[in-house]
């Protein structure tokens, strides 16, 4: 008896995968899932929260059925400094619990058990506690999966399966992830009631805040640069310091602490990822906020960033990539809105492959076409164009905290400041720390002239007084 | 509050996959100078012992920085069989 070939295999049962297999399912194909976790979700972590772009469109209900934690109102961006907290002006948008795509705080575990269970209702088979570890080959095409229980075939895999994607490296589209294309999020999962968080962010229940935190973390002297890394000519020489994203998001009841950055920037720097998690949670403005909560669970995770350099690395012959394994991120590094659209591109892909009879590269090729349709071209255009000038923003996140600080005592009459000898004007600090390093020239040639007089009159004020 | 690393890895459940998910080539790292993935590993798993390398496979937390970082690639990682490894209840 010929063994039964299924229309598609889809590896990983997170945001990608499980929409691939909704999408493949409603358009009637026949398709497994294969989820490495007993469950789907437990082996996921992302900083916390879901943009729902593209689940509106899937699940329109969602936000009655899905486990939600908190609808984001405000975000808010904090400079920390040593022993200050600069915080700039944020906006909190109470139109945002009615819109349609809101942003939602979830935890993985749950959404993506609920997430995959709505495949599995549409009529995906899933096969949970099984890893995929490698693909077979028939005529240059891959036609299936093995497993340790078995393999299985299929006219073409979707390869969902995470930033350390099997899929990916065993079909030979793409090698894995280098250090200055992926950071590692380290996030601690804190347990605090839900009244003392809604009293401590003011917020009703259901409403919820991002909080952005940016600075510098000192670390102990760095190693000596290695030439022969990407990290030594890359960055240059950080001196033990690097600027990390802290993020504070709250749950129901408990708050995600995260701290992440570059691989090459935490190899450099030489500070490992759960000390400077470490040094926030000891930083006084994020002490006050999460006093007296209880460490609940602490986890890590890879995260994909920079996107791909040539789009046809993300088809092959039997085979497509979506969601992490293709480095479908954004350029401020979302990836669960880009996961999901390119699980449904893939989809759409297969069923074009299907009608058409033929699963070579040349036909998959029209994922290209659904991946745009998604706005994911431009997506991973714009990543790839951040990622490039990565030298140049880590330059600007090094040296604007200070500055920014330096204003803000300023502007703010801080005593401690009186004493001090100020070498520009009040504009002029504006213009050499914050526009100087970024300006082209024509912006800088009048400003700087301006900055002179202005700083002169000044200077001649001060001798006066 | 502020919990030291392993009190903050106590706080995992993990079921280790009897057949070792890290392979280390510990000869490799003789010659390695800067020892990346002692600075990586988010779970600390990787330590210097001032002539050796040495790396425990339990309380891996399945990120990949290792493999990543390792410039001599000394480190074969791949994932826990389907069912081992971590299980984060809180994702």
């Amino acid at each position: 008896m010929a063994e039964h070939v299924h229309d598609c295999i889809v590896v990983g049962a997170g945001p990608a995968g499980a929409a691939a297999a909704l999408q493949l399912a409603r358009d009637g194909l026949d398709v497994v899932v294969f989820e490495r976790g007993k469950r789907p979700g437990e082996k996921n972590v992302m900083s916390g929260v879901l943009l729902t772009r593209k689940l509106h469109s899937l699940v329109p209900d969602f936000r009655q059925r899905a486990p939600l934690q908190r609808c984001i109102t405000e975000e808010i961006i904090c400079i920390l400094g040593q022993d200050e907290a600069l915080r700039l002006p944020a906006l909190r948008n109470y139109r945002r619990l009615s819109y349609d795509h809101q942003a939602f705080t979830v935890f993985r575990s749950e959404f993506d058990a609920w997430f995959a269970q709505q495949a599995v209702e549409a009529g995906a088979e899933l096969i949970p506690a099984t890893l995929v570890e490698d693909l077979i080959w028939k005529n240059g095409c891959v036609a299936g999966v093995h497993t340790r229980r078995g393999d299985l075939r299929a006219r073409v895999v979707i390869g969902a399966d995470g930033v350390n994607s099997t899929v990916a490296e065993k079909s030979g589209l793409r090698s894995p992830p280098q250090p200055a294309e992926v950071s590692l999020i380290v996030r601690q999962i804190l347990d605090l009631p839900s009244e003392q968080i809604e009293e401590r962010f003011a917020l009703q229940p259901g409403e919820g805040v991002i909080l952005q935190f940016g600075g510098l973390v000192s670390g102990p002297p760095p190693v000596p640069p290695n030439p022969s890394t990407s990290s030594g000519h890359r960055l240059g020489g950080l001196g033990g310091q690097g600027a990390y994203y802290t993020e504070l998001y709250t749950n129901r009841d408990s708050l995600s602490l995260t701290a992440e950055a570059p691989l090459d920037v935490l190899q450099a720097c030489g500070v490992p990822a759960y000390d400077v998690l470490a040094a926030r949670e000891r930083h006084p403005y994020i002490a006050r906020l999460i006093q007296g909560a209880k460490l609940r669970e602490y986890q890590a995770h890879l995260i994909p960033w920079g996107g791909v350099d040539d789009l046809s690395c993300l088809y092959g012959n039997g085979v497509l990539l979506a969601g992490d394994a293709g480095k479908f991120t954004t350029e401020d590094g979302v990836g669960s809105w880009p996961a999901m659209a390119s699980g449904v591109a893939a989809a759409r892909a297969v069923k074009h492959a299907c009608e058409k009879g033929d699963f070579s590269q040349a036909t998959l090729a029209a994922y290209r076409d659904f991946l745009d349709e998604e706005g994911l071209i431009e997506t991973q255009r714009e990543a790839r164009q951040a990622w490039q000038h990565e030298g140049w923003y880590h330059k600007i996140r090094r040296r604007y905290p200070d500055h920014l600080l330096r204003i803000a005592r300023r502007y703010f009459d801080d005593w401690l400041m009186e004493e001090a000898e100020h070498p520009y004007s009040p504009w002029g600090e504006l213009y050499h720390g914050l526009i100087k390093p970024v300006a082209p020239w024509y912006v800088r040639w009048p400003l700087g002239l301006a900055t002179w007089v202005d700083t002169r009159r000044w200077r001649r004020h001060q001798a006066r007084k | 509050m502020e919990a030291h690393l392993d009190a903050k890895l106590a706080t995992l459940i993990s079921k280790p996959d009897p057949e070792p998910h890290i392979v280390v080539q510990a000869e490799l790292c003789l010659a390695c100078e800067e020892r990346p993935c002692t600075i990586v590993c988010p779970a600390n798993l990787y330590w210097w012992t001032g002539d050796q390398m040495v790396h425990n496979c339990e309380g891996c937390l399945e990120c990949g920085s290792c493999r990543a970082v390792c410039p001599h690639g000394a480190i074969t990682w791949r994932y826990p069989r389907g069912g081992y490894g971590v299980r984060y209840r809180w994702g």
